[in-house]
């Protein structure tokens, strides 16, 4: 729950209006130079219709150099960006083939394995040059190698369930299960601030779907009493199953789940659980091993764990964990692995050496450390931002924290001027977030060293200062703002 | 008996002439006489305002107390999340030992590998080799973030720009999944309401964008030249007022379920009639087809810009006309740019 203060509501609400009115000032004068110019596409209806394609041209584009900046490196603790420039008022940017070197709070590169590591990159170059880029086939064709079964039970025995499943794409690993799983006259509840992977899978598989409180699990208990009670719309049969769908950490808050109520409240009423673990994994807990492991959770409650290699291994892909009979019969029938491309060989040695660096299977404790240090920065940071003022959402340990803008002219201000200083943060605004929550967002690394982290206060609170979004400027204060008038948002 | 209902009846009578008769049944308005309509008039307002202030009758709402709902939370069974597996579930897909080339090895055997869509045989291509190592060196394997956030490398960029020469479009976009690419780019362009022509035999990865995106979905027979045309004959003369519908038609250039070739030319002739757009699913056949490799439009010599949007090879995928879209860059040409693909993230 954000309280957001009455009088930046007010103001923000008041900078989408106007917004809104320029644009659409420009788009009428533009109206009237289009009907002079002739259309060659003449009985087509144009590809960009509507609300959106306003937003994109009048809103988005006015911003467009915030985001997706081009790297020219690995996305290591500090890293290469691209400057670019535009010489049509930021509808298309160029590239320069100048760099500015940053400090990286943006990558989710939680414990450091997206440069070049002194164990993973040997491995993951003699893998290369054995099995060579590609299988250039599906799973059950010829594109399984010894690599992926390793991979496989490598993936099973750290998340600690009996069997599990590789993609190639974490997207996809949540958008093609759902539909296997859960089908009409199945109910999915889900979280209302999950990934939009799982949004879309739970729509492409038909099942009904009723949404709880983002992180509330009295509200997901009432929901779940009341459907089951109620049974299928319409007709009232009973349920044919029922999945509740939670993240780890959620990317856009920072925040944990609250795991050990909502199992508690899963196996009350006999729902199945399905965990994605996309930002957790390998970055909290204290081998790793994610959420299960930081808050006390005994995998076996889970039905179906999910996560991505993507952030914590440095590679890409997704998996999923849970009974052999599951995992078999997934083999059968899922879509991704029976005509998607297997996940290259590369990148599965990357994820099986991380692992083992995580473990210290590798002869080394660096794995430890690396835990260690993540947490450490994390909490330090955090701290440190509550301290100065900022708005920062999400729970202790997790190394994602939004820092909350609210106005959209803040936005690029303070990507901008971060940018200046050489730190390279991410924004993120409407349609990620609701319209009057835009936000920064931190990813805080194990590769950060001390030094990093101090500049990178320094900059983000003198940046702060300038466009004002210390909201909470002194403890004392922060109290009198929360009795205030405040809007409350879910 | 019968003398009291009488008397009852003429008592009756009596109020109702003495009402009739009272000094306001004399009351004239407007000239008129209105006698003692007034005074029933007035009674029948008051009833009627009497029953209209009546609460209407409601059948009593009784919702389920929390017992009842415990009971029906404790009676409900759920269904296992799978289906028991039978015995020909279980299959294990042959383990390759090595490299996925022309020659493999399964079992510790070599074989003959014909399993692969390795159609250019790059697997195993030294140049190829040693550009992806030095990349691997260089940027890692992974971008750890989406394309908006970092996640772009300069070697995506440059990836991008040379599909889009070597296709011969405005511009093009990498995805890092082939599988995505087809239900990522559809609900991206065509929402509810749209129309869609597609074939029946397109894979799943496009079928699942065709349901993701809400749009009308009809399907005509596969490679069906006649049915095509019927299809888009029936629509055209269904939707002939509607304004601003986008009308694509979407088909596999070599279809991965048949291995058919989509005759493109009559498909464009179509197209152009009708006023539809193409959307091209090139994931097999580029880099096979045409004389150097630029897929279907080479094959059949129609210019590319006849296709709106195009995808291709593995996950790869372009826009010409209007807009952007992607792929995914495996196993092709411009080795140097070979690992993007997957050293890109997330969509």
């Amino acid at each position: 729950m954000i309280a957001i203060p009455y009088l930046t509501a007010l103001t923000t609400y008041f900078s989408y209006g106007l917004l809104f009115a320029f644009g659409q000032f420009r788009d009428f004068f533009r109206k009237i130079f289009d009907w002079c110019s002739s259309n060659n596409l003449q009985g087509y209806a144009p590809i960009c219709l509507g609300l959106e394609d306003f937003y994109i041209r009048r809103l988005y584009l006015r911003i467009q150099d915030c985001f997706g900046r081009p790297i020219s490196s690995a996305p290591d603790a500090w890293f290469d960006v691209v400057e670019r420039y535009s010489n049509d008022n930021n509808k298309t940017l160029k590239r320069t083939s100048k760099v500015s070197r940053c400090l990286n709070l943006g990558s989710y590169n939680y414990l450091g394995f997206a440069a070049a590591d002194e164990y993973c990159t040997p491995r993951v170059i003699d893998t290369l040059k054995k099995y060579s880029p590609s299988t250039c086939s599906t799973r059950v064709d010829g594109g399984t190698t010894a690599l992926h079964n390793e991979l496989e039970e490598c993936v099973a025995s750290f998340v600690k369930k009996p069997a599990a499943l590789v993609f190639g794409m974490g997207y996809v690993t949540n958008s093609a299960i759902l539909p296997v799983l859960m089908g009409k006259g199945s109910l999915i509840i889900s979280d209302s601030l999950n990934h939009n992977s799982i949004v879309n899978g739970a729509r492409g598989s038909g099942a009904t779907i009723r949404v709880f409180q983002h992180n509330v699990p009295s509200h997901l208990e009432e929901v779940l009493r009341e459907q089951i009670a109620e049974g299928q719309p319409r007709t009232h049969r009973p349920w044919k199953k029922i999945m509740v769908i939670v993240e780890g950490i959620y990317s856009m808050e920072g925040e944990l789940c609250k795991l050990p109520e909502v199992i508690a409240i899963c196996k009350k009423y006999k729902a199945y659980t399905y965990l994605d673990e996309a930002h957790s994994i390998g970055a909290v807990g204290k081998t790793g091993r994610g959420v299960c492991e930081l808050l006390g959770v005994d995998t076996a409650d889970i039905d179906i764990m999910m996560g991505t290699f993507t952030k914590s291994f440095g590679s890409c892909g997704g998996y999923i964990a849970g009974s052999k009979e599951l995992i078999e019969y997934l083999k059968y029938t899922c879509p991704a692995h029976l005509y998607a491309t297997s996940i290259s060989p590369p990148a599965a040695q990357q994820i099986i050496s991380s692992i083992k660096v995580i473990l210290g299977e590798d002869g080394s404790s660096r794995g430890a450390q690396k835990l260690a240090k993540i947490r450490e920065n994390s909490n330090f940071f955090r701290s440190e931002l509550q301290k100065m003022g900022f708005e920062v959402l999400g729970d202790n340990d997790s190394p994602v924290m939004p820092i909350m803008l609210y106005n959209p002219a803040k936005i690029p201000a303070f990507s901008r001027e971060c940018l200046r200083q050489n730190v390279a943060v991410v924004t993120v605004a409407f349609p990620a977030t609701p319209l009057l929550l835009a936000r920064a967002r931190i990813c805080i690394s194990a590769s950060h060293s001390r030094e990093d982290l101090t500049k990178a206060l320094q900059v983000i609170s003198s940046v702060g200062d300038l466009i004002g979004i210390k909201y909470f400027p002194a403890e004392p204060t922060k109290q009198q703002q929360q009795d205030g008038k405040t809007v409350k948002f879910e | 008996m019968a003398s009291s209902f009488i008397n009852f009846v003429n008592t009756t009578i009596d109020l109702v002439t003495y009402a009739l008769h009272a000094p306001s049944a004399r009351a004239v308005v407007f000239g008129f006489n209105i006698g003692g309509h007034l005074f029933i008039e007035v009674l029948l307002l008051v009833v009627i305002l009497f029953l209209l202030s009546q609460k209407s009758y409601k059948p009593p709402k009784r919702p389920l107390s929390n017992k009842e709902i415990d009971e029906l939370c404790d009676e409900w069974v759920p269904q296992p999340l799978i289906p028991s597996l039978n015995d020909e579930m279980p299959y294990e897909p042959p383990v390759l030992e090595s490299a996925a080339g022309p020659h493999t090895i399964v079992n510790g055997k070599e074989v003959v590998n014909f399993a692969s869509a390795n159609y250019l045989g790059l697997i195993g291509h030294q140049k190829l080799l040693d550009s992806c190592s030095s990349a691997l060196e260089k940027y890692g394997v992974g971008s750890c973030g989406p394309r908006g956030f970092y996640g772009t490398i300069d070697v995506h960029l440059d990836c991008e720009g040379r599909i889009s020469k070597f296709l011969g479009t405005p511009d093009s976009i990498l995805y890092s999944y082939g599988l995505s690419t087809m239900f990522s780019a559809i609900p991206a362009f065509s929402k509810k309401g749209d129309i869609i022509v597609a074939d029946e035999g397109v894979h799943w990865g496009i079928q699942n964008g065709l349901y993701l995106s809400r749009s009308t979905v009809v399907y005509f027979k596969h490679n069906n030249m006649d049915s095509l045309r019927e299809t888009l004959e029936n629509i055209t003369s269904i939707y002939k007022r509607t304004k601003n519908l986008r009308r694509y038609i979407v088909i596999e250039a070599l279809y991965q379920n048949s291995g058919q070739i989509a005759p493109l030319d009559e498909i464009i002739k179509l197209k152009e009639k009708y006023c539809f757009r193409i959307l091209l699913d090139e994931s097999n056949s580029f880099g096979v087809l045409g004389s150097s490799g630029r897929g279907l439009t080479e094959h059949y010599g129609v210019p590319v810009c006849r296709v709106s949007i195009y995808r291709v090879s593995l996950g790869l995928e372009f826009v010409t006309d209007e807009h952007k879209i992607s792929g995914l860059w495996r196993r092709k040409k411009e080795m140097r740019l070979f690992f993007t693909g997957f050293v890109s993230e997330e969509a």
